[in-house]
């Protein structure tokens, strides 16, 4: 089962290799990506990675679901901006290496105070209190000009003050590097906790509350414990990007980004360990690249969280995951023709999709700016004619129901192969036990 | 002085009555069925945008009539093919589903109307002002509003504590395979209950959305104020919705009047650099804005299961 | 003479208006074996529910040890060293067997909410739970998680998580619910055995275990103990025979087939 890999105790080598190829893979990235703005971008992902998997402290490991986690993120990000102008000035040789920190004990400080308040109930309770308080931070940071530097928020530079290790933090390589450790020692940690004591009774809280008060523990106890290190991270990851944008503004604080993260952690898969990085990778590249092709990411965005959602509740760790007991058995090629029959269609079905909403766009966009002419994939379409309408939308619904065969005759694979892997296994149990 | 308390009586009551409109389908659909609809909002904005096209092309009365319908029966669909997919599946994913919808409505809504907001006025037939306070004047339109909301809560009373329909839903809460062997088919009964709710915020929206603002982000603007309501009424209660919204609507617009800061009421003055100095010199008008939020965790801590909310053993 | 393991006094309990326990007195002393009776409905759970604290109650008190734990919270109640199991399934559905049984046994070690040792570190939780697992005879299914489980294991798991961590007075609610008759005869003897030299407080419909088990025996109708003794005396208790015991076949049946 997927989900169980969360809660699993996992042993050393087999955390080690997704960990491995994570560290790798942050330490190489700098010469596939190696623009400056690419840079950014890759810091700016190592933030979102620390950010999503603090947010799945709650909600995956603990049940808690947050509609308000980006208070903890804000707050981390503004007293690493405050620190960060106050030791430019002052004689304390704080490193500004060290600065997000001291985002994680704001983030750490506020977690727990409004933890306190906030899981007394969990569930649908903790949702909507969570989202109130959220709403409410957001709207104090807009009052309190002052600290919050109202709209245009407050900048701060990296650059002064007194650094570690001879760094500058003048280049976005060398920013890159410190977001790339900082990612490192927080997914470390945090991966660390889940498998304490406290992290277990988290789970265990998750799955069945009630029970766990006969086990002699305060689920309520758990919760605020887990909200406080929750906070820590976000806090953290505020910091983090705090540093890398120079700046900071109160929207940091806001829902958009509390919803941001949810979406994070839920497509990525909150019930697999590095779930929620593929998610944060995922849509910070939708994010930054995406929203520079079409208006609409939003829209693509939604529709893959309601897709995943509904048919995929373990998200995308989740899917792949399934596929490991058919890798192990090697069974992985009675699948392919299924998916290829389903891939077809499918890939015609999402770019008709695409191919519509892209013109609903152009569309009303024209009646904006006086576009020229709607172009997709290089090809020129004439939006104004009923008839591209119609012949775009044909083809969609044509592949949609194109693809209800293949997805039927995978079904039937699965059936097959989950049958064919149960009988393995089976066999090879009977054989330990003939030997052990 | 007199003036100031009628003031803030009327328009209390104008914004509470109007909380109590919007919160009404959520409550419904949270009481009936034990979904928490994030996108509610989003049907109300709905609404209002349906509304208003309809009033373009037709007239107010007609659009009246079927925004609210075609928003109700969105809202049947989305419950017949989306929603009791994740039924089985517990609260939390249905709350997560409606929250990924609230994104595809927004989406949808600005592919559809663009950005900016629409020229949703009052219908011309009730746009005269039916009495004046202080010089301000309040068109028929308001006391239509507030008719609406009123006569929501007595019909939805009514049809919940008085009709067989009523009593099976309730039922159809408690025992749900009891109620399905009594041959009330309870799938159809949700998708029925959820339309229902989201035609009410297509009501609010219609009613609503012309008072307020029709744009892309009213629908954010307006959430957090109605899961305050409902939080603070205690979840699932109509009469506690009712009386949060107009506790909120009279205390939000009380503050308003006040131009006395936390500070100057306890009759501190301090420094620019003491602690909380920022917000304990800020008017209280300013903080009106926050106050339903203070309010709903006020509550949180000393009665927890909100005003009129059922305490669990 | 020292206070009973477990003293009811005078324990009240109402919903609204219906009033379910009715002043029940009982003292259950160390050691002994006592199970509690009833027709459906007696409210026997609800009476489990008071003394675990899972319900407050609505009048009386509950002695532990002398010690009156009226009004605690439930782990409160358990800290102080009384557990209980659960008449309807009540585990943690992904959490594996070994985890679930190392998530039980983490508060009597002491490790509290420790968040700085690893879970994996700590010899004596590793090795408690895998006692534990082979004494209720799960080690086969150490990386099952609770909803993969067959009933009779999940009831297994059950009574694992109640006696981990060596509480001295076990609450077992209809442990053998359910089960075929060759698996209530398994848990019968792993009761036995996990309840030795234990104060053990349980509910069963199987007379056939009860009277098998319990050193003493009290009778629960309409919230009220009409009698408590030993098997031989509760047997041939005349009201406890028109009550409860004479017309129990007659209850099953029509029960059966009310739930037709």
């Amino acid at each position: 089962m997927a989900d169980r890999a969360y809660t699993r105790g996992l042993s050393l080598p087999q955390g080690l290799g997704p960990g491995a190829f994570f560290v790798v893979s942050l330490a190489a990235a700098p010469w596939v990506f190696n623009s400056n703005a690419a840079l950014t971008v890759l810091s700016l992902m190592a933030v979102a990675v620390v950010f999503a998997l603090s947010y799945n402290i709650l909600f995956g490991q603990t049940g808690l679901l947050s509609f308000g986690h980006a208070v903890y993120y804000g707050l981390g990000a503004y007293f690493t901006v405050h620190a960060l102008n106050y030791f430019a000035v002052s004689r304390i040789p704080y490193p500004v290496e060290l600065t997000p920190l001291l985002g994680g004990v704001a983030g750490l400080f506020f977690g727990f105070v409004l933890g306190v308040i906030s899981v007394r109930r969990a569930g649908l309770g903790f949702a909507m209190i969570s989202f109130g308080i959220g709403i409410l931070m957001g709207s104090l940071a807009l009052i309190l000009r002052h600290w919050f530097g109202g709209d245009g928020g407050l900048a701060g530079n990296p650059a002064g003050g007194t650094h570690l290790f001879g760094l500058t933090l003048t280049s976005p390589l060398e920013i890159y590097y410190l977001m790339a450790a900082w990612c490192v020692v927080c997914v470390a940690l945090i991966y660390f906790f889940t498998n304490t004591p406290l992290g277990q009774m988290a789970t265990a809280v998750r799955d069945n509350s009630e029970r766990v008060e006969f086990m002699g523990y305060s689920p309520y106890q758990i919760r605020v414990r887990m909200h406080t290190l929750a906070g820590f991270f976000a806090g953290v990851a505020g910091g983090m990007a705090a540093i890398t944008n120079g700046i900071v503004a109160p929207d940091a604080l806001g829902f958009v980004l509390s919803g941001e993260v949810i979406i994070m952690a839920y497509i990525g898969g909150t019930t697999i360990f590095f779930g929620p990085v593929i998610g944060a990778v995922i849509l910070s590249f939708m994010q930054i690249q995406l929203s520079n092709y079409t208006n609409a990411w939003q829209l693509y965005l939604g529709l893959l969280f309601v897709f995943i959602v509904i048919y995929a509740p373990d998200g995308i760790a989740g899917l792949l995951k399934m596929h490991a007991p058919a890798m192990r058995y090697r069974k992985l090629h009675h699948l392919l023709p299924a998916y290829l029959l389903v891939a077809v269609p499918g890939g015609v079905f999402l770019l008709g999709l695409v191919f519509l909403v892209q013109m609903g766009y152009a569309l009303h966009g024209a009646q904006i700016f006086l576009t020229q002419s709607f172009t997709f994939m290089g090809l020129a379409f004439d939006d104004h004619s009923v008839w591209t309408w119609v012949i775009g939308a044909a083809v969609t619904a044509g592949a949609f129901l194109g693809a209800r065969p293949g997805v039927a005759r995978a079904r039937c694979a699965w059936e097959r192969i989950t049958v064919e892997i149960k009988a393995a296994q089976a066999l090879a149990s009977r054989a330990d036990g003939d030997t052990g | 002085m007199l003036h100031t308390t009628i003031f803030v009586l009327v328009n209390g009551l104008m914004y509470g009555l109007l909380l109590f409109l919007l919160s009404s389908g959520l409550t419904l659909i949270f009481s009936m069925m034990g979904v928490l609809n994030f996108a509610q909002v989003s049907f109300y904005m709905l609404g209002a945008y349906l509304g208003f096209q309809l009033m373009v092309w037709t007239n107010y009365w007609v659009a009246l009539f079927l925004a609210p319908l075609l928003v109700g029966l969105l809202g049947a669909a989305v419950e017949r093919y989306l929603l009791n997919k994740v039924h089985m599946r517990g609260q939390v994913a249905e709350l997560l589903l409606t929250f990924g919808l609230s994104y595809l409505i927004l989406e949808a809504v600005k592919l559809a109307w663009g950005v900016n907001a629409v020229n949703y006025g009052i219908p011309r037939s009730l746009d005269f002002p039916i009495f004046s306070i202080a010089g301000v004047s309040y068109p028929a339109y308001n006391v239509f509003m507030m008719a609406v909301a009123v006569a929501i809560f007595i019909l939805l009373y009514l049809l919940l504590k008085k009709t067989r329909l009523g009593i099976i839903i309730q039922a159809a809460l408690g025992d749900r395979d009891m109620v399905g062997m009594l041959g009330h088919n309870i799938a159809q009964i949700f998708t029925l209950v959820f339309g229902i709710g989201c035609a009410l915020a297509g009501v609010a929206g219609v009613v609503g959305g012309n008072i307020l603002v029709t744009e892309p982000g009213m629908a954010l603007s307006l959430l957090p104020i109605t899961f305050v309501v409902v939080v603070i009424g205690g979840m699932g209660s109509f009469t506690g919705a009712l009386a949060a919204s107009l506790l909120i609507g009279f205390l939000q617009n009380y503050m308003m009047t006040l131009n006395v800061s936390l500070a100057g009421l306890a009759g501190l003055s301090m420094g620019a650099h003491a602690p909380f100095y920022e917000l304990l010199n800020q008017p209280l008008s300013q903080l009106a804005a926050i106050m339903p939020y203070l309010l709903m965790i006020l509550i949180l801590v000393f009665r927890p299961q909100g005003l009129m909310g059922k305490v669990k053993t | 003479m020292s206070p009973p393991a477990l003293r009811l006094e005078n324990v009240n309990k109402r919903f609204g208006l219906a009033h379910i326990i009715r002043g029940v007195n009982l003292d259950v002393c160390h050691g002994e074996r006592h199970a509690i009776i009833g027709p459906n409905g007696a409210g026997k759970s609800t009476l489990f529910d008071l003394i675990s604290g899972r319900f407050s109650l609505s009048g009386g008190h509950v002695f532990l040890h002398g010690k009156d734990i009226s009004g605690h919270s439930a782990y409160r109640i358990r800290r102080s060293g009384l557990a209980r199991s659960f008449q309807v399934i009540n585990i943690f559905p992904r959490l594996t067997v070994y985890e679930t049984l190392r998530c039980a046994l983490l508060w009597s070690l002491g490790y509290r909410y420790n968040f700085w040792r690893r879970i994996q570190r700590l010899p004596e939780v590793g090795r408690r739970a895998t006692e534990l697992m082979e004494i209720i005879g799960l080690g086969a299914q150490r990386d099952v998680s609770g909803a993969e489980l067959s009933y009779a294991d999940q009831r297994a798991l059950e009574i694992g998580i109640t006696i981990a961590g060596e509480p001295n007075v076990i609450l077992l609610d209809e442990p053998t619910a359910g089960m075929s008759r060759a698996e209530a005869e398994q848990a019968v003897q792993l009761i036995r055995r996990v309840t030795a030299g234990k104060t053990l407080l349980i509910v069963e419909h199987d007379m056939e275990v009860v009277f098998g088990l319990a050193d003493r025996i009290s009778v629960l109708v309409y919230g009220e103990v009409i009698a408590t003794g030993g098997p031989d005396e509760i047997r041939n208790n005349v009201s406890v025979r028109r009550a409860y015991l004479g017309s129990t076949a007659e209850q099953e049946t029509s029960a059966h087939a009310a739930s037709h």
